[in-house]
C-alpha cells in the first residue's frame, strides 16, 4: 500500500498533533497531581528573583547601616553562598512576587473605581484595610529602600539576622548599633501593612454578595481576587499566586470552580491573566470540562494541595 | 459563608512564653476550656497558640485570620497580636462561623465516642488536649498540656510506638495501628492516628480478642524488624530538626544571644547527634541479632576502603590536629566481603582513635594479606586496652568505665558480630607505642 505526498503530510500533520495534545494533557495532568512539583523557571524569572533578592538584601542593609551602606550589598555574596538565598520558602516568596509582578498589570482595574469601593464602605475596618492595601500597593511600586516591607513577618526576621550575622564576619566584629538597627526594623513592622493581609482583612469583613463581586478580577484587582479565593479555599494567599501563575490553565480553573465561579466569569477570569498563555488545548479543556467539575470534589482535591505546598515548604527548613 | 462581623469590644487575651493562657476574656475561655483547656494551662488551641508564640519569637505584631475548630463548630477570627517582653497580646476583633465549611467526616463521627470507643487529642507539639471516652481513663487534670507520649507511657505498654503512628498519620484516615495494653486493669486497646488540620487525634477502642504482645506486627513486618525499619527513621527525622535549630541556635544565625545559651545550644546539640548515634547503633544490633543475619559478598580493596575512611573523617582529625596515615596506592590487598559493612566498622574503628587519642598524634590504618586472610588494622597513639578488657571490650554496651564522650558502647560489638557475619574477625592487640591496634581480618575468597 502506498501512499502520496499528501497523504504522508497529513499523517504527519495528524501525528503533530497528537503529539501537541499529549503534551498538553501531560502538563495538566502533572500539574494537577504534583502542584508542588518543581517546574525549572526561566532565564527570566530566575533574574527576577535574583533581582528582587538582591533589592531586599541591599535595602535591609541600608536600613541597618545608614551612611556606611554602599551601593552594592556587602552581605550578598556571603549570603549567596551559605545557601540562604535558596531556601525554599524565601524562594516561593519571592516567585510567588515575581509572579504578582506579571498578573497585576493584566487585571487592568481602574484604581479609582477599587478605592471608591473601599473608601466608601460603610464597614471602618473595610475603610482602614482599604487606605492600608492602597498605601500598600503604592509604597510596593514607587518606594525607595523600603522592598523589605513586603517581606512576611517570619522572613523579615530570619533576612534581618542573617544579613547582621554576615555583617559580623564580614567586618570580623560585633557592634551593638547594627543589632538595635535591626531590631529597630522588626520592632517597627506590622503585618497588618502588607498588601496581601489588607486584603485578606477586607475579604474577611465583607458580605457574601460582596465577596462574589470581589472575585472578578476586573472589579477587585490582583490582591483582593486572590484573597477572596484564598480564604474561600482555605489555601495560603501566595500559593493561589503560584497557581494562577503556573504552567497550565488547569489549577486555576479548577479553584474558580471550587470557589462555585460560574463558566462565564471564569473564563473572563482565565483570559485576564493567562490570554497570552493559553493553549488550544487548555481552551478546548476548558468548554469542555469546567462544567462538569463538582464543586465538593475539587475542594476535596485542593486540600490535598495545601498539604502538599505545606509539606514542600516545611522540608528543609529549620 | 457569613461575613466577618467586626466585634463591638474586641476579645483579648494573653498568653505567656511557655504557651500558658494568663488571662482572657469570657468568651475565648470558653472556646479555650471546650478544646479541652484548663483555667492557668496551656492555650489549648493550636492556631492561637502557635500565633501567640510567633509574635514573641519575632517580637513583631501580626495580624491575621485563623480557623479554629472545637466540638460543636469551625471558627475563622481575625486575630491581631502584639508581643509585650515574653507576652502576647492577642485581641481577636472579629469571630466568625464557618456554617457551609463541612467540618471533616471525622471529627463529626467519632469526636463523640460509643461505650468501647475513646478519643485523644494533641497539638502540633503533640500535647495532650483534650481526651473523651475510655482514653480519659488514669487521666488527671495535669496531664493536659504534657507530652503525650509521656502519659501515655505511664498508663499503658506498648505506648512507645505511639510516635511512629503518628508520624505515619494521614489527614481524616486511620491507615495503620498499634495495640495498647492498660498497666492497671490489662485490658488491650486498638489505637489509630489521624492527622487533623492543626492537631492529631489518637482513636482508641477496646479490642475484644486482645493478641498479646502483638503492636509491632501491626506496622507489618517482624517484631525484630520493628525498630531499625520503623522507629528508626521516625526517630531520625526530629533528631536532625533537633540539631539543626540547636546548631542554628549556638552559632547565632537568627540573632544574638547570651553566651552561656549559646553554650546550651551546643550541648543540645550534642546531646541530639549522641543520640541520634544510639539510633543508628540499635538499629544496626537489631539487624545483626536476627537470625539469618546476612551479608553480601563483594570483592573489595582494604586500601580503598582506609582512603575513603580517611576522607571521611578527616575533618573530625583535623579538628584534634590528628593525622590519619593511610596506605599508599601502590599496595592493594584483596578480600571478599560486604563493602557496606567493612566500611561501617573501619569507620567505627578510626572515629574510636581519634575519640580516644591526645590531640596531635597519629593514627595508622594499615593493610596486608596473612596466608588466606586480608587484613587491615587501626594504631592509635592513646592509653591503649588492659590486655585484661581486650575481650570485654566487645561487649555489649562496654564503655570500660568512659562516659560523656559521645559512645554508646554498642559500636566495638556490632563490629565484631559483623566481621563474624563475613566470615572474619576483629580484635584488639598492644601497638608498639604503647596505644591500642584493631585488627580486622577477612577471607580472600
Amino acid at each position: 500500500m502506498g501512499y502520496g505526498v499528501d497523504q504522508n503530510d497529513r499523517l504527519l500533520q495528524l501525528a503533530a498533533d497528537y503529539a501537541r495534545d499529549i503534551h498538553a494533557y501531560c502538563a495538566d495532568v502533572g500539574t494537577v497531581l504534583f502542584p508542588s512539583a518543581m517546574v525549572p523557571p526561566s532565564e527570566a524569572i530566575i533574574s527576577a528573583v535574583a533581582a528582587k533578592l538582591r533589592q531586599i538584601v541591599s535595602d535591609i542593609e541600608f536600613a541597618i547601616l545608614k551612611d556606611g551602606a554602599g551601593q552594592t550589598p556587602t552581605t550578598w555574596e556571603m549570603l549567596t553562598r551559605s545557601g540562604f538565598l535558596r531556601e525554599p520558602d524565601l524562594i516561593d516568596f519571592m516567585l510567588s512576587r515575581v509572579a504578582e509582578d506579571r498578573l497585576s498589570p493584566m487585571a487592568n482595574v481602574n484604581p479609582a473605581q477599587i478605592a471608591n469601593r473601599l473608601l466608601d464602605h460603610p464597614n471602618a475596618v473595610i475603610v482602614e484595610a482599604g487606605q492600608t492595601l492602597l498605601a500598600a500597593e503604592s509604597l510596593h511600586h514607587h518606594s525607595v529602600r523600603r522592598s523589605f516591607l513586603v517581606l512576611t513577618p517570619e522572613l523579615l526576621h530570619k533576612m534581618c539576622w542573617r544579613i547582621v550575622a554576615a555583617l559580623e564576619v564580614a567586618q570580623n566584629t560585633r557592634q551593638l548599633d547594627v543589632i538595635d538597627a535591626a531590631k529597630t526594623i522588626i520592632a517597627d513592622f506590622a503585618e497588618a501593612n502588607r498588601a496581601q493581609s489588607a486584603a485578606r482583612k477586607i475579604i474577611h469583613f465583607s458580605s457574601e454578595i460582596e465577596r462574589s463581586e470581589l472575585l472578578k478580577p476586573e472589579l477587585a484587582g490582583l490582591h483582593l481576587h486572590v484573597a477572596a479565593l484564598s480564604k474561600i479555599l482555605n489555601l495560603d494567599h501566595d500559593h493561589v499566586v503560584r497557581l494562577i501563575d503556573s504552567g497550565s490553565s488547569t489549577p486555576y480553573a479548577i479553584m474558580l470552580a471550587a470557589a462555585g465561579v460560574a463558566k462565564a466569569d471564569a473564563a473572563k477570569a482565565i483570559y485576564t491573566f493567562r490570554g497570552d498563555l493559553i493553549t488550544l488545548h487548555e481552551a478546548g479543556i476548558f468548554d469542555a470540562g469546567y462544567e462538569r467539575l463538582q464543586q465538593q470534589h475539587v475542594q476535596a482535591e485542593i486540600s490535598k494541595w495545601a498539604t502538599a505546598r505545606t509539606n514542600y515548604l516545611a522540608f528543609g527548613q529549620l | 459563608m457569613s461575613s466577618g462581623t467586626e466585634l463591638l469590644r474586641p476579645i483579648s487575651a494573653e498568653v505567656d512564653s511557655d504557651g500558658r493562657l494568663v488571662r482572657a476574656d469570657d468568651a475565648l475561655i470558653r472556646l479555650h476550656v471546650r478544646s479541652g483547656g484548663i483555667d492557668g494551662g496551656m492555650l489549648a488551641i493550636p492556631a492561637l497558640a502557635r500565633l501567640a508564640d510567633l509574635s514573641i519569637r519575632l517580637q513583631m505584631r501580626l495580624s491575621r485570620a485563623v480557623r479554629v475548630s472545637d466540638e460543636a463548630e469551625q471558627l475563622e477570627l481575625w486575630v491581631e497580636v502584639r508581643p509585650e517582653g515574653r507576652l502576647a497580646k492577642l485581641n481577636i476583633i472579629s469571630w466568625q462561623v464557618l456554617a457551609s465549611l463541612a467540618k471533616p467526616r471525622a471529627v463529626d463521627d467519632a469526636d463523640t465516642p460509643n461505650i468501647d470507643s475513646g478519643i485523644i487529642r494533641l497539638d502540633a507539639a503533640l500535647r495532650l488536649i483534650h481526651a473523651s471516652g475510655v482514653a480519659t481513663f488514669g487521666l488527671m487534670p495535669r496531664d493536659f498540656g504534657r507530652d503525650c507520649q509521656a502519659v501515655l507511657n505511664e498508663l499503658y505498654t506498648g505506648a512507645e510506638y505511639i510516635a511512629g503512628l503518628i508520624d505515619l498519620a494521614t489527614p481524616h484516615a486511620a491507615t495503620s495501628g498499634c495495640t495498647l495494653k492498660r498497666i492497671s486493669d490489662d485490658k488491650a486497646f486498638e489505637v489509630t492516628a489521624e492527622k487533623l488540620s492543626d492537631n492529631y487525634r489518637l482513636l482508641f477502642k477496646i479490642e475484644p480478642n486482645p493478641i498479646v504482645g502483638n503492636a509491632p506486627e501491626r506496622f507489618g513486618d517482624a517484631p525484630e524488624a520493628m525498630f531499625g525499619k520503623h522507629l528508626a527513621p521516625v526517630l531520625r527525622q526530629p533528631l536532625g530538626r533537633i540539631i539543626a535549630n540547636a546548631e542554628t541556635i549556638g552559632s547565632e544565625l537568627q540573632g544574638p544571644i547570651r553566651e552561656n545559651y549559646a553554650l546550651y545550644a551546643r550541648d543540645i546539640a550534642n546531646a541530639a547527634r549522641h543520640l541520634s548515634a544510639l539510633v543508628d547503633d540499635l538499629g544496626d544490633l537489631e539487624a545483626i541479632e536476627q537470625v539469618g543475619f546476612k551479608t553480601a559478598k563483594d570483592e573489595i580493596e582494604l586500601g580503598d576502603v582506609a582512603r575513603r575512611v580517611a576522607g571521611l573523617l578527616s575533618l573530625k582529625a583535623a579538628d584534634h590536629s590528628i593525622f590519619i596515615q593511610t596506605p599508599g596506592i601502590d599496595i592493594a590487598v584483596h578480600a571478599v566481603a560486604e563493602f557496606r559493612r567493612t566500611l561501617q566498622i573501619l569507620l567505627n574503628l578510626v572515629n574510636n582513635a581519634i575519640r580516644y587519642s591526645p590531640d596531635g598524634t597519629q593514627v595508622y590504618i594499615e593493610i596486608v594479606q596473612v596466608e588466606n586472610w586480608a587484613q587491615i588494622s587501626v594504631t592509635d597513639e592513646g592509653k591503649g586496652i588492659a590486655r585484661a578488657d581486650y575481650n570485654k571490650v566487645f561487649e555489649k554496651f562496654e564503655r570500660l568505665g568512659r562516659s560523656g564522650d559521645g559512645g554508646s558502647g554498642l559500636g566495638l560489638y556490632i563490629s565484631r558480630r559483623l566481621a563474624h557475619a563475613m566470615g572474619g574477625e576483629l580484635f584488639v592487640t598492644d601497638s608498639d607505642n604503647g596505644g591500642a591496634k584493631f585488627t580486622l581480618r577477612l577471607p580472600i575468597s
